[in-house]
């Protein structure tokens, strides 16, 4: 069973009550973070940073990082679904109990796929596709056996609820579709997202069926590809009436995450220099000249208290958690609405600026510090048991509780750590970063 | 959607640059009152995404656009050739390139510095690092949906 006690969703039952529906949406979000850190650590784990296109690793990796945007863009059209349905207020990502405890197997998925945070290597890709294994690739097992096969057989569990209860045979449990035009849409995410590795659906306003069930689609068809398809898919996958060039017959084509991860296995989206010129495959992604060799599951406790390098796993927590945390603050913060009439250069919004650092935070304090991470080898001062062989450190996306304010908390931790790692300060490093994030002072404790 | 575009700082800018910190000489940031080169408070030009300038240097970048693209903020050689908004806020940093998770705004000052050191011309310090991370532009400002909106046709409808 999953940490996530909620998960208790049934999937041959079908959705009859917005409670139902919501139950089943925070089991998808669920899924869906518990993604997001095994296949950034994967990413993590390639030494190349990508920033040439000689670089080593340019193609696998930037690929892994577009999947993995793209599984926030999933998590952020579930949750403002949530929203949309006036169940908004029962949902945290900064919650023990939410966030994902690895190793765990995949939540309700049978049969059981254990998810680790580990190197990329072939068997981790192949967990990976495993994830995002479109349906039919498995034959069907009993019902009474099964919760899920697969990700698009659970959505569509959830796209057939959407219908239902937005049709008049739900009665009072019909959903108010007026109620997330008129006031609930404030309070979903929707400006600040980008994926230059990516498709270019973004987070969809959830106002109607309609808007409800085209987020749902792009979750599906993003990951496993579409139920006819299974592979390469028009993008956008939902395109405004009014922007509706090209059309898709002539648009751009995007691969769904499982062909993605395909690729990457065949070494067609490779690891740098993928044959010599003898025509010798040189790097796959097992060679650990370009891997660095980081920790499976590292979790801070097989590290001794001493170590300055756990100080740093547990600053990559904190992180990670504040990053969470301030996306509840988002959601909680509506956004502002301007009348068409505003003609001001611009406006001071709170909200606004939660968004500029939920991006912020990401790309220049937890990647920097994920990096420093992997990049840190680990000894027998470090670690309780000593390595056998060269390991390194690495992320460890455990739920951290905080003593104090997230900031302030975050802040005495990376001066701390200076001594250590004066990389994290300087005039443009992490510790100047951390100093323009916003105070969190309303986190529960 | 807006009817018409929102007014610019200055109707007809004398100077393009994306943030503060970055005018090319006295008078020339978007309050027009600058007392030298280096020290305008704001950007002269608003655009909302890659891709979108309308001149060279417009680019903001940080968080789309390739490699070699976001390294060069406010230093674009031709229009359309730019990453991402303007004007650039604070806590901006780039998600890709060399300087991946670093300012965007002190690579923008630093190129900036650099051309007025091969021009051989003086400048001043900037009044901050980009603008404050909850100015939000106008052309980031929400409207409520109205009946109808976002029905867009989906891949799905097509296959049906």
């Amino acid at each position: 069973m999953t940490a996530f006690s909620s998960f208790a969703v049934e999937a041959d039952q079908d959705i009859a009550t917005i409670q139902d529906l919501a139950d089943h949406l925070k089991a998808a979000a669920h899924v869906e973070l518990s993604t997001i850190p095994i296949y950034l650590y994967a990413t993590y784990s390639i030494k190349t940073r990508g920033y040439s296109q000689w670089a080593a690793g340019a193609s696998a990796q930037r690929l892994m990082t577009g999947i993995a945007i793209e599984e926030m863009l999933h998590l952020t059209n579930v949750r403002n679904l949530l929203v949309a349905i006036g169940k908004g207020a029962e949902f945290r990502c900064y919650d023990q109990q939410f966030i994902p405890k690895y190793p765990e197997p995949m939540a309700g998925r049978v049969p059981e796929l254990m998810l680790h945070l580990r190197r990329l290597s072939t068997d981790q890709i192949d967990i990976f596709r495993g994830i995002e294994e479109p349906e039919g690739v498995r034959p069907p097992m009993p019902a009474a056996v099964r919760p899920y096969l697969s990700l698009g057989e659970f959505y569509r569990r959830i796209e057939k609820g959407i219908r239902f209860l937005s049709s008049e045979a739900a009665k009072d449990e019909r959903i108010d579709w007026d109620q997330a035009r008129e006031n609930l849409w404030k309070y979903q995410y929707h400006r600040g997202y980008w994926n230059q590795n990516g498709g270019s659906d973004g987070p969809r306003l959830i106002v109607s069926e309609d808007t409800a069930l085209q987020a749902m689609e792009v979750i599906v068809d993003q990951g496993e590809g579409a139920w006819d398809d299974h592979g390469y898919l028009p993008d956008p996958i939902v395109r405004d009436p009014a922007n509706a060039y090209p059309p898709p017959e002539i648009g751009k084509q995007q691969a769904s995450h499982y062909t993605k991860f395909s690729d990457i296995k065949k070494g067609l989206n490779g690891i740098g220099v993928v044959v010599d010129d003898n025509g010798v495959q040189k790097f796959t992604i097992d060679s650990k000249e370009v891997i660095w060799p980081v920790l499976d599951d590292p979790g801070i406790d097989l590290l001794k208290d001493t170590s300055p390098v756990r100080d740093l796993m547990v600053l990559s927590n904190a992180v990670y958690c504040y990053v969470l945390a301030l996306l509840d603050a988002i959601y909680e913060a509506p956004m502002a609405a301007a009348p068409p009439t505003d003609k001001d250069a611009f406006t001071k919004d709170r909200r606004y600026g939660l968004e500029r650092a939920f991006i912020a935070v990401m790309q220049g304090v937890l990647y920097p510090v994920a990096d420093l991470l992997v990049r840190t080898p680990l000894t027998a001062d470090d670690l309780k048991t000593p390595p056998q062989d060269l390991v390194h450190a690495g992320p460890p996306f455990q739920f951290h509780q905080f003593a104090k304010e997230p900031k302030t908390e975050l802040v005495e931790r990376c001066t701390a750590l200076l001594a250590h790692f004066p990389e994290l300060g300087g005039d443009d490093g992490v510790q100047r970063q951390i100093g323009l994030l916003p105070a969190l002072p309303d986190l529960p404790r | 959607m807006r009817d018409e575009p929102a007014p610019l700082p200055q109707e007809v800018p004398r100077e393009l640059h994306v943030c503060m910190g970055l005018n090319s000489c006295a008078g020339l940031d978007a309050s027009g009152n600058a007392p030298m080169a280096g020290t305008g408070t704001c950007a002269t030009v608003f655009h909302v995404c890659h891709g979108e300038g309308s001149c060279r240097g417009q680019g903001g970048c940080g968080y789309a656009g390739t490699d070699y693209e976001q390294f060069h903020p406010g230093e674009q050689d031709c229009r359309y050739n730019g990453s991402c908004a303007s004007p650039i806020n604070e806590s901006r940093v780039f998600s890709a390139g060399p300087l991946k998770g670093k300012s965007v705004w002190k690579q923008a000052r630093r190129l900036f510095e650099a051309r007025m050191y091969a021009a051989g011309k003086a400048f001043g310090p900037a009044p901050g690092q980009g603008i404050p991370d909850d100015r939000m532009p106008h052309y980031d400002y929400m409207q409520q949906p109205q009946e109808g909106q976002g029905h867009g046709r989906s891949a799905r409808d097509d296959r049906e």
